[in-house]
């Protein structure tokens, strides 16, 4: 069964499939590991249980305890479009937040724009049109 | 300055391969245009004790503006009207002007607040908002279009306040026009800046406004926060507790990465010798943060501070994750030995990049000693074409510049004294400074000739450069300027001496080949021979210096000499000054030709909408972009792939007295100059295209009058989930946005039509229609309940199922066959409390508790279901 997960994971990747083949809120630790190898860095984060597991090309996934809960990555090609995600997004109940930024900052803030149904967010910032990053987590 | 692969290779497409022959040339035509020369020989008189700030006139920026109004001359006619004036009437960029920024002059709340019917200019339409007649504010206001193609607003409105609820109404007050215009002295540091400023900062093509917060204002989100502050205050107060510290901070500036810039009195500040003061590094910081932008965007990033190239040098690196309360955070952290332009510098990439370009240009001697050698050395090489603003580097430039008009001056004072027999006394030079045997009398006369030269020069530099006279104060004179000229002078006056001696013809033929080197033609052929070959400046140097060796032949010079007459050229019109005076040309020519691009993109808009509709392929392309704003997706790609065609249509068009554009290279670089106005073109017309469709659909919700929510409230088959009244209104939204059949191209329905459906649906399952529904349908609510009951056990299970893994894992086959009992045990032993939790939280559901459903009976059916669901939840987490 786990080496049936592997091979599809390793299959899906291999044919440049956009969203990882994890899921969040069910992949291990292990499972990640065992697909991408061991991460460049681990990190603690101001979670509890929380930890970061960094990968190249600022790949980074959050896990509560040994569930991967939270994937960052940056986009690839068409994904650094916002219109790309707003077409994505169309027929999601969005929300758009504003990441709570430093209030002395001289520039537009970033938002989050997110499709819980999907698991899928985007960042982006005010009044721009490419997409900083992509987070997945948990569909809703 | 990093080249943007894409776009290169977009030009060369659009090229093809030609290799350059005698083609005429648009600048060459456009030359024969351009006013009278500056003839290096004659120096004024010029008073030494004048600075930059003496000679800021009327006059002085009108000359500006005609110099820079000429090369748009030849230019397509505008066509249209602003108030009483014909457009076409007007010179090409004044009209420009009036078309693009003409609505947003003045009192925007009331039209006729100004009357600018005597005025058949924009200086004067300008000075009229100002109420003062020929005025300076005028003109610095259209130079700084006429150089930055972006607008310093004259007007009454602040780009996104909060409180400005019309404009003319800042932090709750009705303040006066006069209040939202720049100060005398503040007009002078923008013209200042300008002359501080080049490229990357004078050709952001997607700046748009920079406005100020009202005289005197701080800005209204600081002033709603301080308020909000000193009420939450009053009410600690009352209860006794202590209040909260009030931050006493300002915000002074804020750039927006859609073009806008805010700035408040304190970015605003000049000193009282007006070359000092916050003004300078504070408004270069915020433009700074538009070169980030604008080069973030051709990397096909947010920011260029953000790669990882300049992370790395500037220390910073970023921790993101998502908090308990499912909150993404970004907080940007910095290595402990990273060192900073300022403590500001040190609160994000974005910030340090924009603090260190402006403090680099602004304070350089300082800067130089605070951040990283490397940091240095990147931002020299790409913000500042490699040079430094450190006073000893700023000397030594100003001497390498002004070589040819030393090099003349010294000519002539050889001459001169080789003549004279008037004895003049001077210690200026000693016998050593020169290589020549020199008699005392020569060495005098040089000396006194010398101290004139160093009085003129720097009485011209003070003048012409802006940081003159901040630099060439009494002690820097006597310390660092005079050491470094004498050693230029003495090193030219030993060369003619020499000459002098060899061949008496010397100064005649040598002087012809001075007087033409202000004119910049040669450096310019050389210019178009090397863009875009490997090793561009390089290129450019040998051609040039192959130029003037072709020029200086006649003269009939030692090889040595013409080397020599060729390098003074060369020093008179180094690469990078070429590079940015044949940038303006080719950008004022663009600019000049703005209808033929308004007319293109018109055209192109017009052709894509006759396409047809459709929203069913992903939008692709990056030529186009609409900033945060949506459109649809087959309007978007067909004008992104048309575009490349209208680019090569708009340059075949361009054309000086019918002259088209012939020279390859020229082709290039205009390809590279039309692109972004295109592009800034199209996003206006989207802009205005949206703001039409908003119109639009604001009646169409004016109309519906209630008809949507009878609509909803006449059959309730779209209710899908009755387990929370949340779940009602969710359902609620998705059937009204269905409902809604404007067909939208610039925006989403959520944007479009989110209010209306709101409204439509609010409270709808408190209304009596739907209480009819629901008592009719009692039985079939039952049924639902047992359905949403099972589907909360199944979520707390789940959750339930993962804990269970955390404490016997199953992550090896040893660790599956080892804790399965334990794991399984672990979940089947909390299966009753899970089912307790669910029935308590459903329990409290309005619907459920209205219609009174026992939650025992809903128990026993769960029970039946029990094995079910458990094997379920085995079988997908373990």
């Amino acid at each position: 069964m786990r080496s049936s997960i592997i091979l599809t994971i390793l299959l899906l990747s291999g044919c440049g499939v956009k969203k990882s083949s994890f899921v969040m809120g069910k992949t291990t630790r292990s499972e990640v590991i065992s697909v991408k190898g061991e991460p460049i860095k681990e990190e603690a984060i101001p979670v509890n249980d929380g930890t970061i597991l960094i990968y190249g090309e600022d790949e980074k996934y959050q896990l509560k305890g040994d569930i991967v809960v939270n994937l960052f990555k940056n986009p690839s090609n068409q994904e650094r479009l916002l219109l790309f995600w707003k077409h994505k997004f169309k027929d999601c109940l969005t929300t758009i937040k504003k990441i709570s930024k430093d209030e002395t900052s001289h520039t537009s803030p970033e938002m989050e724009f997110s499709c819980p149904s999907q698991g899928v967010s985007v960042i982006y910032t005010e009044g721009s049109d490419v997409i900083s990053r992509v987070i997945e987590n948990e569909k809703k | 300055m990093k080249k943007n692969n894409f776009f290169i290779l977009l030009i060369l497409l659009l090229v093809g391969c030609s290799k350059s022959k005698d083609y005429s040339t648009i600048v060459n035509e456009l030359k024969k245009n351009s006013g009278p020369k500056e003839v290096y020989r004659h120096l004024a008189n010029i008073d030494a004790t004048k600075c930059l700030k003496d000679i800021f006139s009327v006059d002085m920026v009108k000359s500006e503006i005609k110099q820079l109004e000429i090369k748009q001359a030849k230019g397509t006619k505008v066509e249209g009207k602003w108030r009483h004036l014909n457009l076409a009437d007007l010179s090409i960029p004044q009209a420009n002007f009036l078309k693009t920024f003409g609505a947003s002059l003045g009192d925007l709340n009331n039209s006729k607040a100004f009357d600018y019917s005597s005025c058949n200019d924009v200086p004067c339409i300008i000075n009229k908002i100002y109420q003062k007649e020929n005025h300076i504010a005028g003109y610095v206001h259209y130079l700084w279009y006429l150089k930055m193609g972006s607008y310093l607003s004259a007007s009454n409105n602040v780009y996104d306040s909060k409180t400005q609820t019309r404009p003319g109404i800042y932090n709750g007050k009705e303040l006066p026009v006069s209040a939202y215009l720049f100060r005398d002295e503040e007009l002078y540091a923008f013209w200042r800046l300008m002359l501080m400023m080049k490229s990357p900062h004078t050709v952001l093509t997607k700046l748009k406004e920079i406005t100020r917060v009202p005289q005197g204002e701080s800005f209204d989100f600081t002033v709603e926060k301080r308020q909000q502050l000193e009420r939450e205050n009053l009410s600690l107060v009352a209860q006794g507790k202590r209040p909260k510290p009030i931050p006493l901070g300002e915000t002074c500036g804020l750039s927006y990465s859609n073009g806008y810039i805010i700035l408040q009195d304190l970015c605003l500040s000049v000193g009282q010798d007006q070359d000092s003061g916050s003004f300078y590094d504070s408004v270069l910081h915020e433009l700074t943060h538009q070169v980030d932008f604008h080069e973030g965007s051709k990397l096909n990033t947010t920011h260029r501070s953000f790669k990882s190239d300049y992370l790395e040098l500037s220390g910073f690196w970023l921790e993101e994750y998502k908090n308990e309360r499912n909150e993404t955070i970004r907080q940007w952290k910095l290595n402990a030995n990273a060192k900073l332009p300022s403590a500001y510098g040190g609160t994000s990439p974005a910030e340090n990049f924009a603090e260190t370009i402006s403090l680099f240009r602004t304070k350089g001697t300082l800067t130089k000693t605070k951040i990283s050698e490397i940091h240095w050395a990147f931002t020299s090489k790409n913000y500042f074409a490699d040079k430094s603003f450190d006073k000893n580097t700023i000397i030594k430039n100003w001497i390498n510049t002004q070589s040819s008009l030393l090099a003349q001056l010294s000519l002539k004072a050889v001459s001169d004294c080789s003549k004279s027999n008037v004895p003049s006394i001077s210690t200026y030079f000693r016998p050593a400074d020169f290589t020549l045997t020199t008699l005392p009398s020569m060495i005098n006369c040089l000396g006194a000739k010398a101290i004139e030269i160093s009085q003129d020069v720097s009485s011209k530099i003070k003048i012409s450069e802006p940081d003159g006279c901040s630099i060439l104060n009494e002690y820097n004179m006597r310390d660092d300027w005079e050491p470094a000229l004498k050693s230029q002078l003495s090193s030219f006056m030993s060369k003619y001496l020499i000459e002098l001696q060899n061949d008496k013809t010397y100064f005649a033929k040598v002087q012809s080949f001075y007087d033409r080197i202000p004119d910049i033609g040669l450096a310019n052929k050389a210019y178009l021979e090397c863009y875009q070959e490997d090793l561009e400046e390089d290129c450019y140097n040998q051609e040039v210096h192959k130029l003037a060796l072709l020029e200086v032949a006649s003269l009939n010079l030692p090889e040595v000499h013409a080397s020599e007459l060729a390098n003074l050229y060369l020093g008179s019109h180094p690469y990078l000054n070429t590079q940015q005076y044949m940038r303006e040309i080719y950008r004022s020519f663009v600019l000049s030709h703005s209808e033929i691009v308004n007319q293109a993109a018109l055209d192109i808009w017009a052709t894509c909408e006759e396409m047809g509709i459709s929203d069913e392929l992903a939008p692709e392309g990056r030529f186009f972009k609409i900033s945060d704003g949506y459109m649809v997706s087959s309007l978007y790609n067909c004008i992104n792939a048309k575009f490349y065609d209208t680019v090569k249509e708009i340059v075949r068009d361009l054309s000086v007295d019918g002259i088209k554009v012939q020279h390859p290279k020229e082709e290039m670089i205009l390809y590279s100059e039309v692109i972004p106005s295109l592009q800034r073109t199209l996003l206006s017309l989207f802009a205005q295209k949206m703001e039409r469709e908003g119109r639009q659909i604001q009646s169409y919700v004016k109309k519906d009058e209630g008809n949507l929510r009878k609509e909803i409230l006449s059959n309730f088959s779209w209710v899908k989930n009755i387990s929370s009244n949340a779940a009602i209104i969710d359902d609620c939204h998705a059937l009204a946005f269905s409902k809604t059949t404007f067909p939208l191209l610039y925006q989403t329905k959520a944007q479009a039509f989110g209010v209306l459906v709101q409204n439509s649906c609010q409270d709808v399952q408190m209304s009596n229609e739907f209480n009819f529904w629901i008592e009719e349908s009692k039985s079939v609510f039952e049924e639902k309940s047992l359905e949403s009951l099972q589907n909360l056990v199944l979520s707390y299970a789940t959750a339930k199922a993962k804990d269970c893994l955390v404490q016997y894992p199953n992550d090896t086959n040893l660790n599956r066959i080892k804790h399965k009992t334990n794991r399984d045990a672990c979940l089947m032993n909390s299966w009753t409390a899970i089912e307790d939790q669910a029935i308590k939280n459903f329990s409290s559901d309005p619907l459920v508790i209205k219609f009174k459903i026992d939650p025992e009976s809903l128990r026993v059916k769960l029970e039946a279901n029990r094995r079910k669901n458990q094997v379920r939840i085995m079988k997908e987490n373990f």
